[in-house]
């Protein structure tokens, strides 16, 4: 590879990166309440960079019997490691369409992390630990985040059309309904969008005083 | 005796059992208890009933074991050390230090939250009483299986068999056996808890007991007990006064409560039960309430 060839692509890169905005989404239920841990996904409509990636590792961790995060997001083809920071062990598994997995009881860091390449929902949780419970959500796209407390996130978005979607482990109905077009100016400093999503109850039994989340 | 054999052999299939097994797990949990108990004298005729406040201080330590054999994965062994330390605000003559241990073989068939759980358990334990012919060694053994029958509704079935045995009661009369304290009882329970919020869950049980029961009675009504029921054993009571009788009978209990998560480790509970049992119109009513808060490691 030539010099001129290095600094045609560099030079590329970093107009890329000049072309970049920050967009900034607010998610709110119905009842007005900011909605955290929901997952935001841009899709480009042009189809571009819509491909798997196979270098990046996401960790979901366990500590004090309790996976960490609770709502996660990765891009399809995504390598996914559980450590295990607890002195005893846990059970990890999956039956969800998307990823169907499970390593037997194990403590430290598994020797093999799971590879995630099929987009969807990974509900994952430990055979031992019944309340433990984590989501994964797994997307083509590159351009995602996941909001805070106040409900906001940002996501960083090259100039294009986009189709926003949001999805939520308490979402009423399919991402497909969340769904806004947006065309990211490259003129602006920052664009913002909001959502209002429709929730329902999801049951997660804490692990104090349920018999029904003993585990074993 | 029957009850140490049965522990005995109990500890010796698991010990066997255990022998490729894995430590996995601690157990290490307390609770303090508080109870008010309207017939803590278990007596059958109302004028006589008397009531206490019990407060109890409980821990448990132990550890869990995993089965690693082959299509075993699922099968876990319990074993814990228990300490209880009990007192009352009347009858302190029943205040007691109580220690022992439990074994349980825990079985999951499958993987996930709804696959169903069983367990066999025994246990032993020794209680030393203030008054010391109520000391009491206790055994039990059973099987208890569970499953969670939707995101929020989950049942339990219990069939216990419990032995008590007890110490030397001071004899009434000549002719009749002064093993008042020595029992065995089959009990059987049916339990659920409900989800009403994600960390309030409310738990309803039903409980029958069938085989040996304990009254205390009176110098006016002991003739009326003997009338009744065909009366087992019979010894003077220096707790309640009177006499303490035993006799077969049934037992039906209603327990309803509500256990609140205070964060990940720690909850507290409030229920109260009714039982009714007894024998041929022997009847006695007792009604418990019950709060407790519970930590566990």
């Amino acid at each position: 590879m030539n010099y001129s060839v290095v600094i045609s692509l560099l030079g590329l890169f970093w107009a890329n990166q000049l072309q970049a905005v920050n967009l900034k989404v607010i998610i709110d239920n119905s009842k007005g309440e900011k909605v955290k841990d929901a997952v935001v996904f841009a899709a480009p409509k042009s189809g571009k960079n819509l491909i798997n990636v196979t270098a990046q590792e996401k960790v979901i961790d366990q500590r004090d019997k309790v996976f960490i995060p609770y709502v996660s997001v990765v891009q399809s083809g995504t390598k996914v490691v559980f450590p295990n920071h607890d002195k005893i062990r846990h059970h990890v598994y999956s039956f969800s369409d998307a990823k169907q997995f499970e390593i037997p009881l194990y403590k430290g860091i598994p020797a093999e992390p799971i590879l995630f390449d099929r987009p969807g929902v990974v509900t994952i949780g430990c055979n031992i630990h019944d309340w433990m419970m984590s989501y994964n959500f797994v997307t083509k796209t590159p351009y995602y985040a996941i909001t805070d407390k106040t409900g906001e996130t940002t996501v960083n978005l090259p100039a294009g059309e986009y189709e926003i979607k949001v999805w939520h482990p308490n979402l009423r109905g399919s991402t497909d309904k969340t769904s806004q077009s947006i065309i990211i100016n490259e003129q602006s400093a920052e664009q913002s969008i909001n959502f209002t999503i429709q929730q329902k109850k999801v049951w997660r039994a804490w692990r104090g005083g349920n018999g029904f989340s003993k585990g074993y | 005796m029957k009850g140490k054999i049965l522990f005995g052999y109990t500890l010796f299939l698991l010990y066997s059992h255990s022998a490729s097994a894995e430590w996995v797990e601690w157990i290490a949990d307390s609770q303090f208890d508080y109870t008010y108990n309207d017939n803590i004298n278990q007596s059958a005729f109302t004028a006589d009933e008397l009531d206490d406040h019990v407060f109890d201080l409980s821990f448990t330590g132990g550890r869990y074991f995993q089965i690693n054999r082959d299509n075993a994965d699922y099968t876990r062994l319990r074993l814990a050390v228990d300490v209880n330390l009990r007192a009352h605000d009347q009858f302190d003559d029943l205040d007691h230090i109580k220690t022992g241990g439990s074994i349980a073989l825990l079985h999951k068939f499958g993987l996930g939250r709804d696959a169903i759980r069983a367990s066999l358990y025994s246990g032993a334990h020794y209680q030393w009483a203030s008054l010391s012919e109520r000391n009491l060694a206790t055994y039990e053994f059973g099987i208890s299986v569970t499953k969670n029958v939707t995101e929020r509704l989950n049942l339990v079935l219990d069939f216990g068999y419990k032995i008590d045995d007890g110490s030397n009661a001071v004899r009434a009369e000549p002719d009749i056996a002064s093993d008042v304290y020595d029992a065995e009882r089959f009990v059987v329970t049916l339990g659920s808890s409900f989800l009403v919020t994600n960390d309030f869950q409310a738990t309803l049980s039903y409980n029958y007991l069938n085989g040996d029961l304990l009254g205390n009675c009176t110098g006016d009504n002991v003739g009326e007990v003997f009338s009744r029921v065909n009366v087992k054993a019979h010894a003077d009571d220096r707790v309640f006064g009177g006499c303490q009788y035993r006799f077969d009978g049934d037992a039906h209990t209603v327990t309803l409560g509500g256990n609140y998560a205070i964060n990940n480790h720690a909850f507290v509970h409030l229920g109260s039960s009714y039982s009714r049992g007894g024998e041929n119109n022997l009847i006695y009513d007792t009604i418990q309430v019950n709060a407790n808060i519970s930590y566990e490691f």
